[in-house]
């Protein structure tokens, strides 16, 4: 009887307080008796039927088979244009300056390429400068910059980061102010539009240079060393151009606003871009008023300052002109998909549908299948 | 006992040897009469059977006795020495198709048994403890071997399978992108992701549902586990980690990590994406993909739970809302001391687009579409065992080599049949 009792006890495992063979108190191992240590939470089981999962391909293909048409709606009444003015064959009107390039030359080449818009492009047009396979993503570019410096920061300034090498010094050892590959090679290109109308006389074409860059970019990201932005010849002191410029980046716009690190050409150029083939925003031709076109139906030309080698990587240059809606540029990529995964999802639905209606019936009356 | 026992009990004069085949040769005949059958033998006659005799036809009792055993449903060895004990389980880890082996014991005399099994538990008995020193698992009486067995070994089972998938998974979808970002940067390693997301990603947006879902996940509640011993083949043979599970969660990661690239490739062949005309750099490429992976192997991880407590929810939307909240933080201001701000902003930028917004739902939809529709397709098994709990597994036609089950039914089934 007694081994019983003791046998009870001990299998049980009840230990708390139960003082062991030297008198002190044995801590009992039992696990608490909580709901999370005992596996005992209270919790929700999806039950997953077909009453809920099959309106929700109904659902989800009704939502997005509207959306994918107006994406792709949308992307087909964007205009855009471009013009490749790289030069390569010879009868292409730029084929001179892409042959004849040298760093020191103090004239600038230029050439004229005349082309015609079919369709009048209404409301605001944005002007684009597209490269192709410049790669602005390679590792070491990338890295190639001082934010810091480009900040404001003093220090920085006389002392840029070792990842500007070899863009980090100049000649006689001054720091380069912008250091970096990325900074050294800056697009330079300029660009001109003129309408040409029946007669033939020529209007240049409003360009705006406001507003191309990311306002926190211009804003917060990029500041001028110095307290006045009036004279950045003497911020600028104890630095150097980089090295592929004709101009110090404290010349590269009359306005005060536009000069400096802040100038916005220069920050566009600093957002390294994601692809080989890119484009980026160089100017805005603001609408007039909402009657007329902002640019109309008819002959238009481009006047390019050549400047910007490409020929020796085998890139391209190229113009584009293109209107903007909710969605950013011209690309149909989005609303196709959209179409696609919303038919699919209504299809898929549609399948499911059939299959529960001829063997749901059944399978809820069958035995467990194993 | 509706079975036949067969006793072995060894008898001086006649050999180990024809005995072991005539009775081998009976149960043969037998076992197609679709009968179970117990064997019973003693320590003595094992020694002769298991012992190497310079007898020539020795080597073969073994395996002839090892091919009784299998054949019947239970089988009885009394008086056995320990080292026997341990014999007879290396005997059956050895045999054809390596089975995992448990054992379970409470006495001094069990501990070489309970070594020599994979698992081996020991229950603290009136014996002493050296049963449960020398034990995986112990457990105070034998009754707790049910819940030990088809609740927590099962459970465990799949928690552990599932997080082991899960892990290769996620970070396969991580890196493919990356990989594929290569082909398009020039060969040159540019990361795709931001390094303070490269840093965060396996530590703080993704590791915390994993973590909740392998400490709480019930895939089938405990109750029901109990109630159906047979759940527990769903389990046998590593089932959740052969190479049919492994391919197909690969699959899915390559799939995954594939669809999230070109799907933000394609939609930045023109990266002017905002409404103002602006263009997005390659830092909001690797955003919007480092945004629609976090979310879509979050939500994997949730259309994979079935046993949601106030834990699983917590860990699960406050992964995502921490991912979401430490965007912001980490682009929202120009840090001192750091010579790149690679992310200033770019994060509330790619949100202000909504071309950005369009794709990323877009391709967590689908994305998770395989999932949905295994989910939707697998849902009459599942949907029929949670609500049809008493299964009448004892009944119907069984094979012979199913016919151990319904002696497991009853050990565990009958309080009265544990031994202490």
């Amino acid at each position: 009887m007694m081994a019983s009792s003791y046998n009870a006890k001990e299998e049980d495992g009840h230990h708390s307080g139960a003082s062991g063979p030297c008198g002190a108190a044995v801590k009992s191992k039992k696990p608490d008796n909580t709901a999370f240590k005992q596996q005992r939470l209270p919790a929700w089981q999806p039950i997953l039927t077909a009453g809920t999962v099959l309106p929700a391909f109904f659902v989800i293909g009704l939502i997005f088979i509207p959306i994918g048409i107006g994406l792709y709606v949308t992307s087909n009444n964007i205009k855009e244009f471009e013009i490749d003015y790289t030069g390569i064959d010879m009868s292409s009107p730029c084929f001179n300056c892409s042959q004849n390039f040298s760093w020191n030359s103090t004239r600038p080449c230029k050439c004229s390429l005349p082309f015609s818009l079919d369709q009048p492009f209404e409301s605001n047009v944005f002007m684009y400068y597209g490269l192709s396979n410049f790669y602005q993503n390679h590792r070491r570019y990338v890295k190639s910059r001082d934010d810091s410096q480009l900040n404001g920061d003093t220090f920085s300034l006389t002392h840029p980061s070792k990842e500007c090498e070899p863009y980090r010094t100049g000649s006689d050892n001054k720091p380069i102010a912008p250091c970096g590959a990325i900074a050294n090679s800056m697009f330079n290109d300029t660009l001109e539009l003129y309408y040409v109308d029946p007669n033939g006389t020529r209007t240049q074409i409003e360009l705006a240079k406001k507003g191309i860059a990311w306002w926190t970019d211009k804003h917060v990201k990029f500041r001028n060393p110095g307290s006045n932005n009036s004279n950045l010849t003497a911020s600028f002191k104890g630095t150097t151009k980089p090295v592929n410029w004709n101009k110090p980046v404290y010349e590269l716009d009359s306005e005060a606003e536009n000069n400096g690190f802040i100038n916005e050409d220069f920050i566009v150029w600093m957002r390294t871009a994601a692809l080989p083939t890119f484009r980026k925003l160089y100017r805005i031709i603001q609408r007039k008023n909402s009657m007329t076109p902002t640019l109309p139906r008819g002959n238009y030309t481009l006047e390019v300052t050549y400047n910007y080698p490409v020929r020796s990587f085998e890139g391209r240059k190229r113009v584009i002109l293109s209107t903007i809606s909710w969605m950013g540029g011209k690309n149909p990529f989005l609303g196709i998909a959209y179409i696609t995964v919303g038919s699919v999802c209504f299809f898929l639905g549609v399948v499911l549908l059939i299959i529960h209606h001829k063997y749901g019936n059944r399978s809820n009356n069958s035995d467990i299948p194993n | 006992m509706d079975s036949n026992s067969v006793p072995g009990h060894h008898t001086p004069t006649a050999s180990p040897g024809s005995y072991c085949t005539h009775t081998f040769l009976s149960i043969q005949s037998w076992a197609t009469a679709n009968q179970e059958y117990g064997f019973i033998i003693d320590g003595a006659t094992l020694s002769l059977v298991l012992n190497p005799s310079p007898d020539a036809n020795s080597s073969r009792y073994k395996s002839l006795f090892l091919q009784i055993c299998q054949n019947c449903c239970a089988v009885l060895c009394c008086r056995m020495a320990p080292l026997q004990k341990a014999q007879i389980v290396r005997m059956v880890k050895n045999s054809k198709g390596s089975p995992i082996t448990l054992s379970i014991g409470d006495g001094a005399n069990d501990v070489s048994m309970i070594l020599e099994a994979h698992v081996g538990i020991g229950i603290k008995g009136k014996e002493g403890r050296q049963a449960v020193r020398n034990s995986d698992y112990a457990i105070p009486k034998l009754k707790h071997l049910k819940k030990l067995l088809l609740a927590h070994g099962h459970l465990y089972y799949v928690r552990i399978a599932h997080l082991v998938q899960y892990f290769f998974y996620k970070n396969l979808c991580f890196i493919l992108p990356q990989f594929l970002y290569q082909f398009f940067c020039g060969y040159s390693q540019q990361p795709l992701y931001d390094a303070a997301y490269l840093t965060m990603y396996n530590i703080c947006f993704t590791s915390m549902p994993i973590l909740a879902y392998s400490l709480l996940e019930q895939h089938i509640c405990i109750e029901v586990l109990m109630d159906n011993a047979t759940l527990y083949r769903e389990v046998a043979k590593n089932a959740m980690l052969r190479w049919g599970p492994f391919v197909y969660w690969t699959i899915l990661g390559v799939f995954q990590g594939l669809l999230f690239f070109f799907g933000v490739r394609y939609l930045f062949s023109n990266p002017a994406l905002q409404d103002n005309g602006q263009v997005f750099g390659n830092w909001s490429y690797g955003t919007i993909v480092f945004t629609v992976l976090v979310f879509t192997v979050t939500l994997k991880l949730a259309l994979d739970t079935r046993h949601w407590t106030w834990i699983n929810h917590f860990v699960i939307w406050g992964s995502l809302a921490f991912y979401v909240f430490f965007s912001f933080f980490w682009g929202g201001i120009i840090w001192p001391f750091l010579r790149q701000q690679r992310l200033y902003f770019v994060f509330a930028n790619m949100l202000s687009s909504v071309s950005a917004w369009l794709v990323i739902i877009l391709l967590i939809l689908l994305s998770l579409l395989p999932d949905i529709l295994l989910l939707v397709f697998r849902k009459p098994k599942s949907h029929a065992q949670q609500k049809k709990p008493r299964s009448p597994a004892a009944g119907g036609p069984q094979s012979p080599q199913a016919s151990a089950r319904p002696l497991l039914m009853r050990t565990f089934s009958d309080e009265s049949n544990t031994v202490i």
